[in-house]
């Protein structure tokens, strides 16, 4: 009987699979946070639009006609009707997996990713904390890597304690 | 000497910066009578601006680091620790090369390209200076070799050699729609300024002339259409001549030596160990021609993110070249033993789908006419064979210690990674993949990111797990 074909270099069962890992959540209050600025947003922009649309109907009544309207409020309502669903479903697919060797994070509905940032690449780390998160008692991880700007890899939304440990775990990590 | 390098360099990078504004001045009349003493303050300062800056530009070395201490008013102090030099590179400008001067840059892994220029260093010193930075101070005492000049490199046989006949050959094989349109690009930026000029001459012509060229400018269509297929190719073969004239690559015990330029001779030396990404690219003449470009990289920095890798560009390279220079930098790489990842045929369908979008504004512009269907036809038949040809140009291939990503069809592109020189490794799938079970992969090298894109979700999820267990059971550097 002939086997089946196999052309395998990459030698991976025996690995542990970071796809197939227990995520570990975000605080529930983040997602509160989110959504307040997904209907904060909408708000404003609903009260903006509505506000040109009153001026247009004061100041040039002849030419104004409510059917203008109906482009722009369906753009709005996909747009944040988007927005809305991927907060919906998204934010369960927020998460991070600490291992012994990395950290990783991964994210969105639409389109979703996951990144692994081994601990022995890390240039330098970073907790970030805006005055809203302050008041939130939430904060941001930032890890660099060499190669690119920016973070390359950032945990939004993390408890202030959690965000110190796991910095402080990367830091030893990175010293042994 | 040095005072008079440095004024020189500063007034070329005034005249460089400043020159579309000088010229449209200098047609003015009115600031035109006094020239003489703009010209002379602008001397005049430049002087005082190069004496200041020579005279308290000083540099030492310590154990560990070069320390540069630079400024008058505003004093700066930049301390470049050597383990962060990715390169040091020696050039000689026309100019330098009258007054027997040489310039260095320090690329280091912290700056988007040349963190330090020294414009003006002794010959010795030069090469003392690179010898010291490059970590090989014992060869200080012996390092008499010089940029063009090199007795030592003249012994050795190069491992690539641009002679006349093949520089020629990389200048025709150029992306010549690009040069000729820089080329167009610079024609207009020049003859801005002088609006005036051929303004006169335009308003002098007899309107017999005029009346001409308003009617009959369709008959000088093909003319300025060979016109400009000539001025490209023209271009393309000057600007590779000016750019890799005299090129020579060598590879010396653990560093890789480039030497290139007419009016400006340029010295690269990169070590090997720190080179991070090996990347060939190739039109289909350039492949007739058994040709290829590499593009060596080292560490992109950090602030700069993206586009500025350093690095640099070996043309008209053949294949067992090419072996040769990946035999030398990644010695582990072994392609006799691959596993291949091959992209779903989704991605073909998509490709075709993207490339039948131009067939919309067509549409609207001619409607739906004989013509239009013709055209949309063509296009349509033309384009599933380029969009099948272009999907079967992707795949990549690893042997375990590196990666080898492909694409394209008329332009190729094929890029080397190792494994354990990865920073950081990602997953991505969206909501049309996630059905069909497709997904990409990221690996994000200090060079740059490269993808392998729509594979199977099970080889994308090993892709992940391997990268990971790579760079996390590395033992040494990477850099």
């Amino acid at each position: 009987m002939i086997e089946e074909f196999e052309n395998r270099v990459l030698q991976t069962e025996q690995l542990p699979h970071v796809l197939e890992e227990e995520f570990e959540k975000l605080p529930r209050r983040y997602r509160n946070i989110r959504w307040a600025t997904c209907a904060l947003v909408a708000l404003g922009s609903l009260m903006l639009f509505a506000g040109l649309m009153m001026a247009w109907s004061i100041f040039q009544p002849e030419a104004f006609e409510l059917n203008f309207a109906t482009g722009p409020a369906i753009l709005w309502l996909v747009f944040f009707g988007t927005w809305g669903l991927s907060e919906w479903f998204g934010f369960d697919r927020r998460g991070y997996l600490l291992r012994d060797r990395d950290l990783s994070y991964r994210s969105g509905w639409l389109f979703h990713s996951l990144t692994v940032v081994p601990f022995n690449r890390i240039q330098h780390s970073e907790v970030a904390q805006g005055p809203v998160a302050k008041r939130f008692r939430i904060c941001t991880l930032k890890l660099y890597t060499a190669g690119s700007s920016g973070a390359n890899l950032q945990i939004t939304g993390l408890d202030e304690e959690t965000a110190n440990q796991m910095r402080q775990i990367i830091d030893e990590r990175n010293e042994r | 000497m040095g005072l008079v390098s440095v004024f020189i360099k500063n007034l070329y990078v005034l005249a460089r910066s400043f020159w579309p504004l000088a010229a449209g001045l200098a047609l003015s009349s009115d600031v035109f009578q006094y020239a003489s003493w703009i010209g002379m303050g602008v001397l005049g300062l430049n002087g005082v601006a190069a004496f200041i800056e020579y005279r308290f530009f000083k540099f030492h070395v310590t154990h560990d680091a070069l320390v540069v201490d630079s400024g008058w008013i505003q004093k700066e102090r930049l301390v470049i620790p050597f383990e962060r030099i990715q390169a040091v590179h020696l050039h000689q400008s026309a100019w330098q090369q009258m007054i027997g001067l040489y310039g260095l840059k320090v690329d280091t892994a912290g700056s988007g390209g040349s963190e330090l220029e020294f414009s003006a260093l002794k010959e010795e010193d030069a090469l003392g200076l690179r010898a010291l930075l490059s970590g090989r101070a014992e060869v200080i005492a012996s390092a008499n070799d010089a940029v063009g000049s090199d007795e030592s490199l003249d012994e050795i046989k190069p491992l690539i050699e641009l002679n006349a006949r093949k520089l020629f050959k990389v200048g025709l094989t150029q992306n010549h729609l690009r040069n000729g349109l820089i080329a167009i690009g610079a024609f207009f930026t020049v003859m801005e300024p002088l609006e005036r000029w051929w303004g006169t001459w335009l308003d002098s012509l007899p309107e017999w002339m005029v009346l001409l060229l308003a009617f009959a400018w369709v008959l000088l269509i093909v003319p300025a259409v060979i016109l400009f297929v000539l001025l490209a190719v023209l271009v393309s073969v000057v600007s590779a001549w000016i750019q890799y004239f005299r090129l020579r690559v060598d590879i010396q015990g653990q560093e890789l030596s480039l030497q290139s330029g007419l009016f400006r001779r340029n010295e690269f030396r990169i070590p090997l160990s720190k080179v991070q990404l090996l990347e060939w690219k190739s039109t289909w003449l350039r492949r007739k021609l058994s040709l290829e470009t590499l593009q060596i990289h080292q560490a992109k920095a950090q602030a700069e993110g993206g586009s500025k890798a350093l690095g640099l560009t070996i043309p008209g390279l053949e294949k067992e070249q090419s072996e040769r220079i990946v035999a030398a930098i990644f010695p582990k790489w072994n392609p006799t033993r691959m596993e291949a990842f091959q992209p779903d045929v989704y991605l073909r369908y998509r490709l075709f789908a993207i490339a039948l979008i131009p067939l919309i504004p067509l549409a609207i512009a001619f409607g739906l006419t004989a013509f239009y269907w013709i055209l949309a036809l063509t296009w349509v038949t033309f384009r599933w064979f380029t969009t099948q040809r272009k999907f079967n140009g992707y795949r990549a291939s690893t042997d375990g210690h590196g990666v080898l990503i492909e694409s394209g069809w008329w332009f190729k592109r094929r890029t080397l990674l190792q494994w354990h020189q990865l920073q950081r490794v990602s997953f991505h799938q969206n909501r049309v993949h996630e059905p069909r079970g497709l997904a990409h992969v990221t690996l994000h090298s200090a060079a740059g990111s490269r993808s392998i894109r729509f594979i199977q979700v099970e080889d994308a999820k090993r892709l992940v797990d391997y990268a990971a267990y790579r760079m996390e059971s590395h033992q040494g550097g990477w850099m």
